[in-house]
């Protein structure tokens, strides 16, 4: 971090506990106090360039590249998008195939998240010094959970790797479905590996509850609390889920419209400004357009887990359903609380082990119709998952 | 991808990972000879099983086998 006194101006460059590449820049008044601040993403990854001229189907083994964290959504999103292009129908047994490995992708990246990245401000306190606030702070404070929270990773990780060749930058979601049907035995080793961490992600959900969130309670419902919309992908019956359905964009009062994907051109538009390679995405069909400002935001809306838990009526899983129920008693819907990310995210952790395992206890799961023929030729297709950090 | 890798990306004897997910090799990672050319290697094969590299509906991909691999020294001091 450099702190420059004479220009006012603090950068923190970079940004560590993010993925990818990025510096915040806080402006500072006369006073002292926090004038103006501006986050920079400073990569320009180019991806939607350097595709133009590939073959499509080549698409999903290209942009799994965008992220070595969560490969596995680039990789179906495009995937869908392809299958949407070509007018491809997805056999039921390649779409649980493909469900499944992105909902075991989100459970290995909520324990990331959770531990990795954000932990060490609640474990080891937010005044602490940076050289210990940190995940190796994490460890060393209780080093036999970290063993525990490494454990878990790998497994689930290694889950991917061994049904579906790479856990990083996959390829087994091919046109038209998936490339490989699960036997017999994959099958019975994945529930018990799964069955494992959602114990883990159960014990985890409580720990937090009772040992890191209750001293902070007060600084979450106060620091950093903006009034956006969100958007999250629902199914028919308002339900959360991650792999597919219908895009919930909802106001900051709660009301809402879902449109299908294929239409988000009529709802949402890219805003590009000077000082960041990121585009800002916001609601067009607001009709109120486009201002970042804090007290009265225009035309903004947050995704990712708060914004998931925010829109659906409910849980698919039983287990996930009593969190989502105890969340909402105390913050509420919409909770607008930005440190209140982690506490959603990790009710959608306890929501991915239970799904992944209903998918592994589906008889359908084992079809070995996990494909169909494709034909490739112009069309449009879009193509939209949930990942672990947006839509 | 003989003509180009030596083995898959696991090495010899073990299953190249996109083959462990029934998806076709691309000869992305595995090993090369260190002295060859990958980009030339591929090509010959191109041109001596009859397939005109025209003819390819997309050939900039093939820019993957660079011969990049030469570049890369050992760390010095060990």
């Amino acid at each position: 971090m450099t702190t420059s006194v004479n220009s006012k101006i603090i950068n923190i460059a970079p940004l560590t506990r993010i993925e990818g590449h990025a510096s915040i820049a806080i402006k500072l008044d006369d006073d002292g106090n926090v004038a103006d601040s501006k986050v920079h993403f400073q990569s320009l990854r180019g991806f939607e360039k350097f595709v133009e001229g590939k073959p499509a189907e080549e698409l999903p083994r290209i942009v799994n590249r965008i992220c070595g964290i969560c490969p596995w959504h680039h990789h179906l999103a495009s995937n869908k998008a392809v299958d949407r292009c070509f007018g491809a129908t997805v056999p039921p047994a390649g779409r649980k195939l493909r469900e499944l490995m992105q909902t075991i992708s989100h459970a290995e990246d909520k324990l990331l998240h959770f531990f990795f990245l954000a932990a060490a401000d609640f474990v080891i306190g937010p005044d602490a010094d940076y050289a210990v606030r940190n995940v190796i702070g994490v460890a060393k404070a209780n080093p036999e959970l970290a063993q525990k929270v490494v454990q878990m990773r790998f497994k689930a990780k290694m889950m991917l790797e061994k049904f579906a060749g790479k856990a990083i930058h996959p390829v087994a979601g091919v046109t038209g479905g998936f490339a490989k049907p699960m036997l017999a035995e994959d099958r019975k080793q994945m529930l018990a590996d799964m069955q494992e961490i959602l114990d883990f992600a159960l014990y985890t959900m409580e720990f937090a509850k009772t040992q890191v969130f209750p001293p902070y309670l007060e600084t979450v419902q106060t620091l950093g609390v903006i009034q956006t919309g969100f958007l999250g992908t629902v199914d028919d019956d308002g339900a959360m889920n991650l792999y597919d359905g219908k895009l919930r964009l909802m106001k900051a009062d709660g009301s809402y419209t879902d449109f299908e994907v294929q239409d988000y051109t009529d709802y949402l538009a890219e805003q590009v400004v000077p000082w960041s390679y990121g585009k800002f995405p916001y609601a067009k069909s607001w009709n109120e357009g486009f201002s970042l400002d804090l007290d009265a935001p225009k035309g903004i809306y947050r995704s990712n887990c708060l914004a998931r838990i925010n829109v659906a009526e409910k849980m698919t899983t039983p287990k996930a359903q009593a969190e989502l129920e105890e969340f909402r008693e105390s913050f509420g819907r919409p909770a607008q609380a930005t440190l209140l990310y982690h506490w959603a995210r990790l009710i959608e952790m306890v929501y991915a082990c239970e799904h992944a395992i209903d998918l592994l206890n589906d008889p359908e799961i084992t079809d070995p119709d996990v494909r169909s023929e494709v034909v490739p030729g112009a069309g449009r297709g879009v193509g939209c998952v949930e990942a672990p950090r947006g839509t | 991808m003989g003509p180009v890798t030596r083995a898959g990306c696991g090495g010899e004897g073990v299953t190249p990972r996109c083959i462990a997910a029934r998806v076709p090799c691309r000869g992305c990672y595995g090993p090369v000879r260190q002295t060859g050319n990958q980009r030339l290697d591929m090509l010959n094969a191109l041109a001596s099983n009859g397939i005109d590299i025209q003819s390819l509906p997309e050939s900039t991909s093939l820019l993957r086998f660079s011969g990049a691999h030469q570049l890369l020294r050992p760390p010095q001091g060990g």
